[in-house]
């Protein structure tokens, strides 16, 4: 059985950062899809429905705590990891982002890309592991 | 001597200690503390007393107004009473009757108004009273003109002429107007000096019921006040404090001391330091705001600086010349971003606003995983690391991030600080109800002259800035802020060129 390959949205209103990270993770051999604000985002899980979801919080015209709210409370939205990437920790801290429904949270600035994609491997083990788990239960 | 003698003597050593009592003056604090509880009573009293005063001294000013008023009143009843007897000497003839009831008239009138002049000429309101006297000589005089008519009426009425005693009446009928005029501006006057003496006398009586108020909160139980004076006599303290006293509307930094005689008070005007001092704290806010600003924005950039980089570097087949700049690029980003981080961490810090998120943690380890992290510049240094005590310690509960920093500061210092081959021991212990970290190394050392400054912001010792040219002078400095606000003690001992030992600890209960 070849194993499929993870998808994952990364949703960031900077160019710069967006290229920088998603250059970073297909290289990784990820399945990368962008998003530049939370309504993209929004319409992206719908459309891609992705493993993990790298999710930036200040952004026009939809923020992310306000997507984090939408997954919460709308059934119709398929599942997923969603970790947290700002670049202002004094509106957030993990305690707060776990509240708010998110799995990690990293401030852009303090890590280099391959300590992110470590992350994204470790969350996407993680899930695996949750499903799989589900699986056994339901088996 | 003394001693064995009243030991002998019953009755002596009574006395004795009495008079020892009196001597020692334990009964003056008595006494004293015994005025203090009755402060409030006393005060109580005396602003009654007052107020009860001020009261009725407006009530007995009201009523003499009131009844200079009522006089003008009666004034004016006088005038019409001649204005009438005029008109009835026109009818009735009887004209000695009627002179004499004017007679009687105009006796009161000027009685009256004799009166009030010399009331008036008492008064404290100068300028109403020039007004008032003006008046009143104005009334004498349309008086005197009413009555020069009225004469002429007789005259007329006695000579049968009774078209020119028409016209003498209707002559004096309008200076009766006017003297009716005259003494209703007088009134009106009166009526003036009585609202406005009114309304001052009860802005007295409000200013002492607002003292009466304050004092009596000022020196009720648990006040400042009342603590202190307490303190003060009770247990001997000189005893300082500031507060704002709404009455006077000042700032007053109150000191208050035994003195032989009781407590002395001493009040000091400090409202000019209290305002410079919210200044200060404004501006501080701006800088604090200013900093947190821009540190974000830095962020951005700075993240798309190192992440471009770390891409260029996974590039295949980059030259080994322009790898290496890009290693050096990378350095001084993440150098670039610690600054920043310190910064906010500052900023943050300084006004007090970190949230901090206490969470179980256990300090061995915090400093294992530091270590770990560190791992490669202690080998790349060849330092010698000892450790102990990583287990001996409880958890406790504070914010990891924040002694996660504290742990990293604190420990990559020794290593810069320390030349390679050096020895470096961390140590943790619990002693006394505290858990006490430290690391100890046999580097550079902290100069004497500036071992005071250490934990200064921006502050580096002298010897290190010509070892490594690079450092802010923040590490320490947020160390302490953080310490400091989880309730824990920082210090150091060092000697120049032997090497430095820093540690903290932390309350374990």
């Amino acid at each position: 059985m070849t194993e499929r390959r993870k998808k994952i949205l990364l949703v960031e209103d900077q160019e710069l950062l967006r290229k920088a990270f998603a250059t970073a993770l297909k290289r990784k051999g990820y399945e990368v899809s962008t998003a530049v604000d939370g309504m993209d985002a929004l319409e992206k899980i719908r459309e891609v429905r992705p493993d993990l979801v790298f999710l930036d919080i200040l952004m026009p015209r939809m923020t992310g705590a306000e997507v984090l709210e939408h997954l919460k409370n709308d059934p119709t939205l398929p599942k997923c990891k969603v970790i947290i990437t700002s670049n202002s920790s004094i509106d957030l801290d993990l305690a707060e982002a776990k509240r708010m429904g998110a799995d990690g949270m990293y401030v852009k600035a303090n890590h280099s890309l391959s300590e992110l994609c470590e992350q994204a491997e470790r969350f996407l083990k993680q899930a695996e592991e949750n499903e799989s788990h589900e699986k056994d239960i339901a088996g | 001597m003394q001693e064995n003698e009243t030991v002998r003597d019953g009755g002596a050593k009574k006395r004795s200690l009495w008079g020892r009592w009196v001597r020692s003056r334990v009964y003056l604090v008595y006494v004293l503390i015994g005025i203090v509880s009755l402060a409030p009573l006393l005060i109580n009293h005396y602003y009654n007393a007052k107020i009860e005063d001020a009261t009725r001294k407006t009530d007995v000013l009201t009523e003499e107004l009131n009844r200079r008023i009522t006089q003008m009143d009666e004034l004016a009843v006088l005038a019409t009473e001649v204005n009438r007897e005029a008109g009835n000497v026109l009818e009735s003839r009887d004209i000695a009757e009627e002179k004499k009831k004017i007679g009687g008239y105009l006796a009161r009138f000027n009685l009256v108004v004799g009166e009030v002049r010399a009331d008036w000429r008492q008064s404290p309101y100068e300028e109403e009273t020039a007004a008032l006297l003006g008046e009143l000589t104005a009334a004498a005089g349309q008086l005197d003109s009413m009555m020069e008519k009225e004469r002429r009426v007789t005259e007329s009425v006695e000579k049968n002429d009774a078209l020119a005693g028409l016209e003498g009446a209707q002559a004096m009928n309008r200076d009766f107007e006017n003297l009716l005029a005259t003494l209703r501006n007088v009134r009106r006057i009166m009526r003036g000096v009585r609202d406005t003496r009114l309304r001052e006398d009860m802005r007295d009586v409000q200013g002492l019921q607002a003292r009466q108020t304050w004092w009596g909160e000022s020196t009720a139980l648990g006040t400042p006040f009342e603590t202190s004076t307490r303190l003060a006599m009770e247990e001997n303290r000189n005893v300082q404090f500031e507060e704002f006293y709404p009455p006077i509307g000042l700032w007053l930094e109150v000191s208050e001391y035994r003195s032989a005689d009781g407590v002395s008070v001493f009040f000091r005007d400090v409202g000019e330091r209290k305002r410079i001092e919210e200044e200060l704290k404004s501006t501080m806010k701006m800088q604090a705001d200013f900093v947190s600003f821009v540190s974000h924005q830095l962020r951005t950039p700075l993240a798309g600086i190192r992440w471009m980089l770390e891409l260029a570097d996974g590039e295949e087949n980059v030259p080994v010349d322009a790898s290496n700049y890009i290693h050096d690029a990378q350095e001084s980003t993440v150098r670039l971003v610690t600054l920043v981080n310190d910064l906010l961490n500052i900023s943050r810090l300084e006004r007090g606003k970190l949230e901090i998120s206490p969470a179980p943690t256990h300090l061995g380890e915090m400093t294992e995983s530091v270590l770990k992290d560190i791992a490669t510049l202690v080998t790349e240094k060849q330092h010698e690391l000892t450790v102990t005590g990583l287990a001996d310690v409880p958890v406790l509960s504070l914010d990891q991030q924040l002694m996660r920093q504290v742990v990293l500061n604190l420990l990559s210092n020794a290593i810069k600080y320390t030349h390679p081959g050096g020895k470096i021991d961390v140590r943790l212990e619990k002693k006394d109800g505290q858990v006490h970290w430290s690391v100890r190394d046999n580097g550079l050392g902290i100069p004497q002259k500036s071992q005071a400054r250490m934990f200064e912001k921006f502050f580096r010792a002298e010897n290190i800035t010509k070892v490594a040219t690079e450092g802010t002078g923040l590490g320490l400095y947020i160390v302490r802020l953080i310490v400091e606000q989880m309730g824990g003690k920082i210090g150091f001992e060092s000697e120049e060129g032997k090497g430095s030992r820093f540690y903290f600890s932390m309350p374990a209960p």
